[in-house]
């Protein structure tokens, strides 16, 4: 944990790009970079689930049956504590795809220019904003509407998952 | 509490040693290295070599590691290849912009969010909420540079109401003392170089304040929700207090808590996007220093700023926690 | 903060801690404003008869990497010094030859090894000392006695290049000594010819400095940390010279900010106060000129002139002063057949090229050198353009289907030879494939890994590359090219080589002008490489501004602009 915590004491952006930068222009640098920085955040939720669910009735009533630790982590423990994390997933991907954005508009955004890449697209369309600004605003409102969705997804998930919200 | 503030940042100095550990791996493992960097087109390999050895890349990593840390313990964090200033000082200089413009952020994103989560709330389910929760969402989701590039675009370009870069006009003769060019110009009575520098904060302000703006209004409205219909609500409603004083001191004292930690981790965020924001501003802050110095590899700066924000950050959350006990009684730090 | 036995029970007191901390910060700020006083000349504000708005200011892509051009060797610094500093010889105006400066003229002896130089009278350094024989010689050895970082070639790039040794290793210097003859005559002898001398002393790496501020201000104490050299207090604050214009302030990462010097001995000109304001990205570079926060700036992207000219702004391009070049990497099989090379030659439209991607005014290259360098061979072999005759030249060469190769080029950078490296890649890829070469994308960006890869390893196909020169020296130009053996091009031409070699050391000028000529069509003749162009960079300015003294080697003085309002 104490590594997780260290990568966390990093803003995740500045961490993506420092991970990009020593992976320089291969095509998976940016997947790896963006994935690697999200890891400190998952860990921790993970973690503070589980923790949460370890002193619940079903855990104590499993252990009193005997079965093996290993057993009760990964057939009781971890199912239960996952809703959070398959959540915080799809929220990621919108972080995800505005982050590979902004890799892109620093200037690591990998792989080969003519790859069609909505940040780079936007990156590029900046040279041009004087002469013809639709360049830059229809990747633009791509990037956007497509982190809209993912968002949305997460938020009804999340919804349906945490009883709380549920609306009746 | 003193103790526990002693214990938070003791438990800082093995996190930063990790860090400065990997930092230190990450960019001694560069692709290139840090010679060619410095000698562009023309770099011979005797050039090259020349420039090794005189900045002491040949030695053993251990050892150059080992010199670094000795020197970072006595505060100093080296001096940027680039501009040939100790990074400390570099960090100096432009600390005080990014501050103003962290300012102007959060000062847009509070000032607007809370009311605006607030009314949400309170009109649950009406047009104001509808449109409130649209706005976050489009919040969260537009591309801090993007957003930043339409706001300069607009009102920089095509109806030049605001300035389109740097933090104050080039023309502006301003005195600067402290370099919170705001403050100065109140401190110095020169009331045109202040209202000039604070005008050159909310194009960027703005962009910067955007997303943890979304994220203020959704917890707000969320939080109060929540505390509206809390039963000690309803307790005080059925005693019979004013209904204002049920807002003022029980829905939005109680419905604060989760919003003010959700400002302390805006910190982060902000941090981020201000790499991009000053970016398209040429604003001079710490965020387009290190933008800068990932495109020319300045390790000495990068190694040094990264420290100097991860230090920063965790001071930063260490307050919120203070000022979270402050607010809520109930919870002590520990 | 003090830790409580018991928790504040109601909410006030933190509300009314929140009020009495803001009412005391506002008096507290008060207070201080008493203290702190205003250091602005209330009364200097244009009055009079001026009748032009004497600021100008300058969008400048960086920094100045010092103040100090002797430790200099980029675009930004120099064109700060320019208005501090003047050297020994100038430029002529618009051109590239040298010109009479702070030497009104100078003598070189038989054997070429000494030179006297008879200085202008009555030119004083911004500190009010004079400007002497003895300034010229303390400036010689100065840069002859520099020690430990100061020799690293990173740091004095110019003087380790030109004249390549110092006082601690004396066989390989270029420079012997200097001695004063009385006030306004110096000799400066050389150890060895360098026909390049006189031009060389027009860079503003060899401007003249004050002895008194360099010493007073540690010029030289640059060691630093090991890391990376520190600036001194001279380099970052005291720069003192004899150009127009002297230094005021500087904030780092923002603006410079220079004015005129009362007692400059030449003319004074429209501009008072030159602020050169640090905007790194190009496309804000624009945006600030549109929007009127500056007056100017250099390297105007291509696409943005039409629109620039249709707003009223002027555009200035510059005599080119560059070479854009398609690299070959002669160890890759096909490349080192001389048949294949010219098939490539062939079917390529340079004119084409020049139209679609690069600036107006862009000269088409036919050699390696741009036509107001000494050397430039009218009448060097061309090769047209013709893909017919390079899919015969293919077919002979043995490739009658082409061949693949890769195409390396970075990305995300912007030359003065080469504004879009990608749209140039894009346009010369569709010109290849048209006679069977496929040209595989190998973008890279542009440092480390671009020029690592071009110039320090062999692992690369075709790739662009240029030079901007610095000033009228052909050895600057295909000296560095194709003197020696380098991974970047991989072949080994000892004929080439000697032949170059023995130019860079004649001393009759126009023997060596003869000698670069027949050199120029021998490289024609091997076709090492493909010269494409010689884009011109161009400057784009405020209506306001009249006039502006562009030259091909960036020798632009500010007192010569021309203001109207």
């Amino acid at each position: 944990m104490r590594f997780v915590d260290i990568l966390l004491s990093v803003p995740s952006l500045l961490l993506a790009v420092s991970i990009a930068a020593i992976l320089g222009q291969g095509p998976y640098a940016v997947m790896i970079a963006i994935g690697v920085s999200q890891v400190p955040i998952f860990a921790r939720l993970l973690r503070a689930s589980m923790l949460s669910q370890r002193g619940s009735d079903y855990i104590l009533a499993a252990q009193t049956l005997g079965l093996s630790r290993s057993t009760i982590t990964m057939s009781h423990l971890l199912p239960n504590s996952v809703g959070p994390v398959i959540v915080q997933a799809t929220l990621t991907l919108a972080t995800a795809v505005i982050d590979a954005a902004a890799l892109s508009f620093l200037g690591l955004g990998g792989g080969r220019p003519q790859t069609a890449e909505w940040g780079r697209m936007l990156t590029y369309a900046q040279a041009e904003l004087t002469n013809s600004p639709q360049l830059a605003f229809l990747p633009g409102i791509c990037i956007a509407v497509t982190a809209l969705g993912f968002t949305l997804l997460g938020e009804s998930l999340r919804e349906s998952l945490d009883p709380k919200t549920r609306k009746k | 509490m003193l103790r526990v503030i002693g214990k938070r940042l003791a438990l800082l100095v093995p996190t930063l040693i990790g860090l400065s550990i990997l930092l230190f791996l990450w960019v001694r493992n560069l692709p290139g290295g840090p010679a060619t960097a410095l000698l562009g087109e023309r770099a011979t390999p005797e050039a090259v070599e020349r420039v090794n050895e005189l900045y002491g890349f040949n030695e053993p990593i251990i050892a150059q590691y080992l010199t670094y840390m000795g020197k970072l313990l006595q505060g100093d964090f080296g001096t940027s290849i680039d501009t040939g200033r100790p990074v400390l000082e570099e960090f100096a200089t432009r600390f005080p912009g990014t501050v103003e413009l962290a300012v102007v952020a959060l000062i847009f994103a509070i000032g607007l969010g809370i009311p605006l989560g607030y009314v949400a709330a309170r009109y649950y389910g009406r047009f104001v909420d509808h449109g409130s929760v649209v706005l976050s969402l489009l919040g969260i989701t537009v591309p801090v540079f993007f957003l930043a590039f339409i706001l300069k675009y607009l009102f920089a370009i095509q109806w030049p109401i605001l300035p389109p870069d740097g933090r104050q006009d080039p023309r502006m003769d301003a005195t600067h003392v402290t370099d919170f060019y705001v403050l100065d110009g109140i401190l110095t009575g020169e009331w045109d170089a202040a209202w000039d520098a604070f005008q050159h904060l909310i194009l960027p302000g703005i962009a910067l304040g955007t997303i943890p703006l979304a994220i203020i209004v959704r917890i707000t409205r969320a939080s109060v929700l929540e505390v509206q219909n809390a039963d000690y609500v309803r307790t005080a409603r059925a005693k019979g207090l004013m209904e204002k004083t049920i807002r003022n001191r029980f829905i939005l004292r109680n419905a604060m808590l989760p919003v003010v930690t959700t400002i302390g981790l805006q910190t982060g965020l902000i941090i981020s996007g201000a790499v991009l924001t000053e970016t398209v501003f040429a604003f001079n802050g710490i965020g387009k220093f290190l933008a800068d110095a990932i495109f020319a590899l300045d390790y000495p700066v990068l190694q040094g700023f990264i420290i100097l924000i991860a230090i920063l950050y965790a001071v930063i959350n260490l307050l919120v926690d203070i000022s979270y006990s402050i607010i809520d009684p109930r919870v002590r730090v520990s | 903060m003090q830790e409580s036995a018991t928790p504040p029970r109601s909410s006030r007191p933190a509300k009314k801690r929140a009020a009495v901390v803001t009412a005391g910060l506002a008096i507290g700020a008060l207070l201080l404003s008493g203290c702190v006083e205003s250091q602005r000349d209330e009364g200097t504000a244009d009055g009079g008869e001026a009748t032009v708005d004497s600021t100008f200011v300058f969008a400048a892509s960086s920094d100045p990497a010092s103040l100090d051009p002797a430790f200099a060797s980029d675009g930004e610094t120099f064109r700060v010094s320019r208005q501090l500093f003047e050297g020994l010889v100038g430029v002529e105006a618009g051109t590239a030859d040298p010109a009479p400066l702070l030497a009104e003229s100078w003598e070189t002896s038989e054997d070429g090894l000494s030179t006297t130089f008879a200085l202008r009278e009555g030119v004083t350094f911004h500190d009010g000392t004079e400007f002497n024989a003895e300034a010229v010689c303390f400036n010689f050895d100065r840069w002859y006695n520099w020690t430990g970082v100061a020799q690293a070639p990173s740091v004095s790039y110019y003087y380790n290049n030109l004249f390549r040794g110092f006082a601690d290793s004396p066989d390989a210097a270029v420079y012997e000594s200097c001695e004063v003859n009385g006030d306004l005559e110096a000799t400066v002898t050389l150890a060895q010819p360098f026909a390049g001398f006189i031009p060389a002393l027009s860079l503003p790496a060899f401007a003249m400095q004050s002895p008194t501020a360099l010493e007073e201000f540690a010029a030289d104490d640059i060691g630093g940390s090991a890391e990376a050299p520190a600036l001194s207090a001279y380099a970052e604050g005291n720069p003192v010279g004899t150009g127009p214009f002297k230094f005021d302030s500087w904030s780092v990462g923002e603006q410079l900010q220079l004015s005129t010097y009362e007692d400059y001995w030449g003319e004074q000109g429209d501009v008072e106060t030159i602020i050169f304001r640090v905007i790194d990205d190009p496309q804000a570079r624009t945006q600030a000129l549109q929007a009127g926060t500056v007056d100017g700036f250099d390297l105007v992207s291509p696409a943005d002139i039409p629109t620039l000219e249709g707003e009223g702004f002027m555009i200035v391009p510059r005599d080119p002063f560059t070479i854009l070049y398609l690299g070959l990497n002669h160890e890759v099989e096909e490349l080192s057949d001389p048949l294949v090379r010219e098939a490539i030659h062939h079917a390529i439209d340079k004119q084409a090229l020049i139209d679609q991607t690069l600036p107006e005014g862009t000269q088409l290259a036919t050699q390696f050198i741009p036509d107001v360098v000494d050397g430039y061979n009218d009448e060097v072999t061309t090769y047209e353009y013709d893909p017919e005759r390079a899919m015969e030249l293919l077919e002979e060469a043995g490739y009658p289907d082409g061949f693949e190769v890769e195409f390396n080029y970075p990305t995300n950078v912007s030359r003065p030879y080469m504004p879009t490296p990608e749209q140039v890649f894009t346009n010369l890829t569709d010109q290849l494939s048209a006679v069977g070469i496929t040209a595989t994308p190998a973008p890279a960006v542009w440092t480390p890994d671009y020029l690592d890869n071009i110039q320090g390893s062999a692992n690369h196909g075709i790739h662009l590359l240029g030079w901007t020169g610095d000033y009228n020296d052909t050895d600057n130009f295909i000296g560095v090219f194709f003197g020696q053996e380098k991974l970047e091009f991989g072949f080994d031409n000892p004929e080439l080589f000697a032949a170059l070699d023995e130019a860079r050391g004649m001393t009759d000028r126009e023997a060596q002008t003869a000698a670069y000529e027949e050199i120029n069509e021998q490289i024609a003749q091997f076709n090492p490489a493909i010269p494409l162009a010689h884009p011109a960079p161009s400057l784009a300015f405020a209506p306001r501004v009249d006039s502006y003294p562009a030259s091909p080697v960036n020798d632009e003085v500010f007192n010569m602009i021309e203001l109207n309002e």
